[in-house]
């Protein structure tokens, strides 16, 4: 995978992967969630593997391939061969032209990624603009993160703050303060922040980057912010669940004077999802979350007002 | 041409198993008497007919004539035969006459084996005298002394335990103890679960004066013994034959005579049905069951299947002799019944019934051998006329002796002779319900004299009930009511006296719980203390739970083929809730919360509990409430949106308090409570026919005939040059089978004003008294048809199909779609899987299905106002289906939308089950289409799966959301099931743990265990959605 830099944000449309409607767990009530592609991070259990590259990338489902060939035929480059296991895409290869996509009669092959123009966006969240209001639902940016794009957001969320939108964003923190103070936080309604380890050598070990900026922001923003901001830990057995990271965790939190944290555990759907996308897996747990874990999980927050996902 | 041997091999197969019918009746006089006899003196009856039995090709060919107690069989053709059997194949003709399991003939015309033309009783008659020869004798001897079948060998219907024995009436007639000790074996889960969720509850902005805490969850079922008690009855007893009505109205006739009287003079059609009612009701048996509190039966049996030969019952002829054995809905049947039906009942109306009547006197027209055919349209009216709502404040304010008061003195001023008559009528028909009354009367006073003073405090309790029942008889329904006990129990003698008149079949009980709060009110301001006035409410919930449980004392005889099309269905007794006033306020009162508590602990079927709601002026408690019910009982109530009906009946004509004076009849459909006869469920037509008739030039491939007109045939290149020229052909061929559907109905109609009038029915309706006639020639202030158009979703997901590929994309010619069509897809996966993913779908946000369904729609609606019915009214048209979608779809082929041969079409205008996890966009759609082009209602199926994890409050927040929008889109109607496939499945695995799970079908209730098999798959099929993801990370 030929991954571009991304300590900067991008300047350029987003992609975006899916635009997920009826969420019932993204945020109070009925809500949209705008899932967009391209992370910072590149955690090893990252449950939206299609959503790490900012590029397009296809996704390959073997349960709906009906071997027809038609996808070999189109493929330029003949990166795609269906013998291959279990991704019949030679990355290496590949230019990402996506021609294969198409013809594919069923849902065997899927373009992950595309772009939407703001307008476009607009018209498919403000569909489901009563069912927001009966509910006291909204729309949820996520991804991939929401904030690598401010020059999009900055052209979107004024218009959905003016319809009346409630807006909450999914973040892992690491952005750039200055643009996401001016052009995200004004009209953001409610913030899912993403805490994953107290250690900046275990951050920069499992998700690539330091953990400086993240908990830099995070301070800042529970210091400036007058929404509420809800930190959420992922607990990813072995790696998130040690008791030293947990209670670290928890430690940050009381000296920021947090005491609501939300706890999600692992759900390890994701891994097939990356392989399908042709990714090589560093990390394998096939297990959910018992809920003896979860249990164990949050005995370091007998303190704290605890909401499960 | 089939093969020589096959051919050979029916022809030998049905002489001989017809030569060895004919020899039973010579050798066996008893057998004989099937044929011909004077055997009970009632009746004198012989049996002639002509029968020809034939293949297609005509290569076989038997006939048969029943002459004067003979049976007389012969090669080739007979002239002018009653009744003709065409058979696919010889194979189809050998099945028929298989010695070991011969064909049940009706359920073989449903799977497209044989077609009939003719006297389809006397098929019926010709399958019953099958069974007499081979099963007449054991199955009497078995009846007469072992008793009915113990339920355990009766397929799945009720639970160990229940075994019904007949000698248990030597108990005392009512229980010394309240039940109990006898374990529930019903599906406790459901009925265990009266969440107490008082927080729910804000006071609700409707007009609730009386009820503290309108849920009234401090009240389970277990606070009501009687309930109990008598819904543990019904669990015990899957219904029997009840004789009784068709036994009198027979006997009615042969002593007064039918067409002509004793004279010679032919009889009025009005007086003549006046009288046959009044002699029914004047010489039923009053009966009064253990722990009644309503007098009152519809039968003389516990749970009694009512019996209509003037209608269709003579199709339960072949199965008088198994129909305690068959699997489906098995009722218990006596000798002495299977008798009187087979002397006597079913032989005098083999020609007097409403569909062979007209079969006769209109020559057999083709629009009822299409309608024969099953698989184009159902038309409804050779079985009931009974789809609306009688005026029951009327009755209750002014009681009936007043309405034969006003009846006499119209009669005395009356023009003409036929006015007078009706007037006539009128009184006689509403005299036999006072006569009904009395005799009830003296059967509870003395079954109070039989207990005296000395006895134990039960039956002291016992006797103060009668004496209460008997002060009650003596007020109503003669004179107005005062309580609301009279006025139940004045509804309840109305509503057994029309079903005496009428065929239980979709007969609606309206808006009784605004036509009952004044009632309620009354009580309670009689009441002195706080205590008393708890005690009214109890006694409240009580008469109306047993009101509940009268209404499921009856059940329609469905034959075996009534199994298949409309499968677990009751007597659809629509009753409606809420809603707005005629002034245009919240209707919603301290009677609507008590309906509710009822049908969330009796989670009944029947009645058909619907509920209204305005959005804006019923309080959102109010449908948090109702989506409590619906959590908690699974299917109940539907749901329908004042906002959105109430303009489609003013484009109807109807003044804008009469239109907001709605209520559902049967399954969904709007009728202006207590004025209008809009028989609403007159036809079901199946839309996916015409698409298959317009894809082969008018033949339709399953049926094997040139059924529509020639509109091209598209395998022939350049027929049609565009889309638009194959959507007219599909419009021609739609068109036509609705013409001919209507000219039935109208048929129907003629033959319904001469053979059967309704005077009671006229009588408890507004118009016919100012109007001076019947309501079936037009008596009724509102007149209208309405028609259910069945699986229009998958019409326009097949036409968006071939839109796509064949016109747009070009991907796809006519001559592979039709191959694939042929070839049910086999061989043809990549077109399929093409078709399934990537082609828009009805239910998407795409836009151009949802603008296709409209033009349908429009053109469906135009199509159907273009015609009058036999009573000057309009033909109205509505998207719903029963449980038909399962029924066509097994006769139906492969169509473009990728729906293979065979397989259940979509109920009601529910998008497709392969459009997938799309909620919102499935109501949004629906939403959309315009309420006013579908005056006759839709049916919106939304199965939503609780999840462990869901909390009640949570999940009776999401799903009001989901309504509330769905409504202020503009949706007219939604009904949920509530239950997840695991459930399902397992339920069909055990049944003996579901008995009263609950589940809507398209407009009706049904419990699930008693569904065929493809119906419970159908509703396992359907998308299952869920308020909570199992999901952990983002």
């Amino acid at each position: 995978m030929n991954k571009p830099s991304l300590s900067k944000t991008l300047i350029r449309e987003p992609l975006i992967i899916e635009i997920k409607r009826n969420a019932l767990d993204d945020g109070p009530g009925i809500r949209t969630v705008v899932f967009f592609k391209g992370c910072p991070l590149s955690c090893v259990w990252c449950q939206n593997p299609e959503a790490i590259n900012p590029e397009v990338e296809v996704m390959f489902s073997p349960g709906d391939c009906l071997h027809c060939d038609i996808c070999q035929q189109a493929c330029p480059t003949g990166a795609l061969d269906l013998q291959r296991q279990p991704y019949p895409i030679d990355l290496a290869n590949c230019q990402h032209c996506t021609v294969c996509v198409d013809p594919c009669p069923s849902q065997g092959l899927r373009r992950m990624g595309r772009v939407y123009t703001v307008e476009e966006l607009i018209e498919e969240v403000l569909r489901d603009s009563a069912f927001y209001r009966n509910s006291g639902g909204g729309v949820t940016l996520s991804g991939g993160e929401a904030t690598l794009y401010p020059d999009f957001q900055m052209r979107l969320l004024p218009i959905l703050k003016q319809q009346g939108i409630h807006i909450t964003l999914e973040t892992c923190g690491y952005y750039q303060r200055p643009q996401f103070e001016r052009h995200i936080l004004p009209y953001l309604d409610l913030i899912f922040f993403d805490l994953k380890f107290a250690d900046a050598g275990q951050h920069q070990r499992y998700t690539g980057k330091r953990n400086d900026l993240i908990l830099a922001n995070f301070r800042q923003l529970v210091k400036l912010s007058r929404i509420p901001v809800l930190p959420r830990i992922p607990l990813i057995p072995g790696i998130t669940t040690t008791p030293e990271n947990l209670q670290g965790i928890a430690d940050f939190l009381r000296s920021e004077n947090i005491h609501e944290v939300a706890l999600l555990p692992y759900n390890p759907l994701w891994s097939e999802k990356a392989e399908h996308l042709g990714r090589v897996l560093t990390y394998q747990h096939s297990q959910w979350l018992s809920a003896e874990e979860l249990s164990a999980c949050s005995h370091y927050f007998t303190d704290f007002k605890i909401i499960y996902f | 041409m089939y093969q020589a041997l096959d051919v050979l091999g029916a022809r030998l197969a049905g002489s001989a198993m017809l030569r060895l019918m004919s020899l039973s009746f010579r050798l066996d006089p008893a057998l004989r008497r099937n044929l011909v006899d004077g055997k009970k003196g009632l009746y004198d009856y012989v049996f002639n007919a002509r029968l020809l039995f034939r293949t297609r090709d005509d290569s076989v060919l038997i006939h048969v004539e029943f002459k004067e107690g003979k049976m007389q069989v012969g090669r080739g053709r007979i002239e002018r035969p009653d009744l003709t059997l065409t058979f696919k194949s010889p194979q189809t003709l050998r099945k028929l006459f298989s010695p070991f399991n011969p064909g049940d003939p009706l359920i073989m015309m449903l799977e497209n084996e044989l077609s009939a033309e003719g006297n389809m009783i006397f098929l019926a008659r010709f399958g019953h005298l099958g069974k007499e020869i081979s099963t007449g004798k054991k199955k009497r001897r078995r009846l007469a002394h072992a008793g009915p079948v113990p339920l355990s060998e009766v397929g799945t219907t009720p639970p160990s335990g229940a075994t019904y024995n007949p000698e248990s009436k030597a108990k005392p007639f009512w229980p010394m103890q309240p039940p109990g000790a006898a374990a529930p074996t019903s599906n406790s889960r459901l009925n265990e679960a009266p969440i107490r969720q008082a927080t729910l509850i804000s006071s609700p902005h409707d007009q609730v004066g009386v009820l503290s805490e309108p849920f009234l969850s401090r009240y389970t079922l277990e606070d009501f013994p009687r309930l109990k008690f008598i819904r543990q009855r019904l669990n015990d007893n899957p219904g029997e034959i009840c004789s009784e009505r068709p036994r009198l109205l027979t006997e009615y006739f042969l002593q007064a005579g039918f067409e002509r009287d004793a004279s010679g003079r032919e009889r009025d059609p009005e007086l003549r049905q006046a009288e046959a009612l009044n002699h029914i009701l004047t010489h039923r048996q009053a009966v009064i069951h253990d722990w009644d509190i309503l007098a009152g039966t519809s039968t003389t049996k516990e749970v009694g299947v009512l019996l209509y030969p003037e209608f269709g019952a003579g199709l339960l002829w072949p199965e008088l002799l198994t129909i305690d054995e068959r699997k489906l809905n098995p009722y218990r049947i006596t000798v002495e019944d299977i008798d009187i039906l087979n002397d006597l009942i079913f032989p005098f109306w083999s020609e007097r019934n409403v569909m062979e009547y007209t079969r006769a006197h209109y020559g057999n027209p083709s629009c009822q051998q299409l309608n024969d055919r099953w698989v184009l349209y159902f038309s409804w009216k050779p079985h009931a006329v009974s789809h609306t709502i009688p005026d029951f404040p009327t009755i209750l304010r002014r009681g009936l002796l007043d309405l034969m008061r006003e009846a006499q003195e119209m009669e005395a001023s009356a023009q003409t002779e036929k006015e007078r008559t009706f007037y006539l009528a009128l009184q006689i028909a509403q005299e036999g319900v006072l006569a009904y009354t009395a005799h009830l009367r003296e059967k509870v006073q003395e079954m109070a004299a039989q207990l005296t003073p000395r006895e134990s405090a039960p039956e002291q309790r016992r006797k103060q009930e009668l004496l209460d029942m008997a002060e009650v008889l003596a007020r109503v329904p003669a004179y107005p009511a005062r309580t609301l006990k009279e006025a139940v129990n004045a509804i309840w003698l109305c509503w057994v006296s029309l079903h005496m008149e009428n065929m239980n079949a979709g007969l609606s009980l309206g808006r009784l719980d605004q036509w009952l709060q004044p009632y309620f009110l009354q009580d309670i301001a009689r009441a002195q203390s706080e205590e008393e006035k708890e005690k009214i409410i109890y006694r409240s919930i009580e008469s109306v739970g047993a009101l509940f449980l009268k209404c499921a004392d009856h059940l329609p005889a469905s034959p075996d083929i009534g199994n298949r099309l409309f499968g677990g269905s009751s007597s659809d007794q629509a009753l409606t809730l809420g809603g707005v006033t005629p002034s245009g306020e919240s209707a919603v009162c301290d009677m609507t919360y008590i309906f509710l508590k009822v049908t969330e602990m009796l989670t009944l079927r029947d009645p058909n509990v619907n509920a209204r709601y305005y959005p804006g002026v019923n309080s959102p408690e109010y449908l948090k409430r109702l989506i409590e019910v619906n959590r908690i009982t699974a299917a109940t109530p539907s749901l329908h949106n004042d906002a959105a009906i109430i303009p489609a009946m003013l484009q109807q004509g109807f003044s804008l308090e009469d239109a907001r004076d709605w209520a559902a009849t049967g399954c969904v459909e709007p009728t202006s409570a207590g004025r209008h006869f809009g028989h609403t469920n007159s036809m079901l037509l199946n839309t996916v026919a015409p698409l298959e008739m317009a894809l082969h030039n008018g033949f339709h491939p399953l049926l094997g005939e040139q059924v529509g007109p020639e509109t091209g045939d598209p395998s022939l290149p350049g027929t049609f040059p565009t889309f638009a020229s194959f959507k007219e052909a599909y419009k021609l061929q739609l068109s036509f089978l609705i013409s001919q559907a209507i000219e039935y109905n109208n048929l129907l109609g003629k033959s319904h004003q001469y053979l059967h009038p309704t005077p009671l029915l006229s009588s408890f309706i507004q118009g016919p008294i100012e109007k001076g006639k019947d309501v079936i020639e037009g008596g009724a202030r509102y007149n209208s048809s309405g028609a259910a158009l069945v699986s229009i979703t998958d019409v326009v997901d097949s036409l968006m199909v071939i839109r796509n590929l064949i016109y747009e994309a070009e991907t796809v010619s006519w001559t592979i779609l039709l191959a694939a069509l042929a070839a049910d897809f086999k061989g043809y996966e990549t077109l399929h899987a093409l078709i399934l993913s990537k082609i828009p779908k009805f239910g998407t946000e795409a836009e151009q299905p949802r603008q296709l369904a409209q033009e349908l729609i429009d053109f469906i609606y135009a199509e159907y106002q273009s015609h009058e019915n036999y009573r000057g009214g309009k033909y109205t048209s509505g998207f719903w289906s029963m449980s038909n979608h399962v029924a066509f779809g097994t006769l139906s082929g492969a169509i473009p939308s990728g729906r293979r041969k065979g397989q259940p079409f979509t109920p009601g205008i529910t998008p497709s089950p392969g459009v997938g996890d799309q909620l919102l966009d499935n109501m949004q759609t629906v939403a959309s289409l315009k309420a006013e082009m579908m005056p006759n209602n839709i049916a919106f199926n939304v199965k939503i799966a609780p999840g462990p994890q869901d909390t009640h409050a949570l999940f009776v927040e999401r799903v009001a959301a989901y309504t509330q929008t769905y409504f202020e889109l503009g949706g007219m109607q939604l009904q949920f099931n509530i239950v997840t496939t695991e459930t399902l499945k397992d339920a069909m695995a055990h049944p003996e743990n579901y008995r009263w799970l609950l589940v809507r079908i398209s407009g009706y209730n049904a419990y699930f265990i008693e569904l065929n098999e493809d119906m419970q798959q159908e509703i396992i099929r359907r998308t299952e959605f869920h308020l909570e993801e199992k999901r952990g990370l983002v």
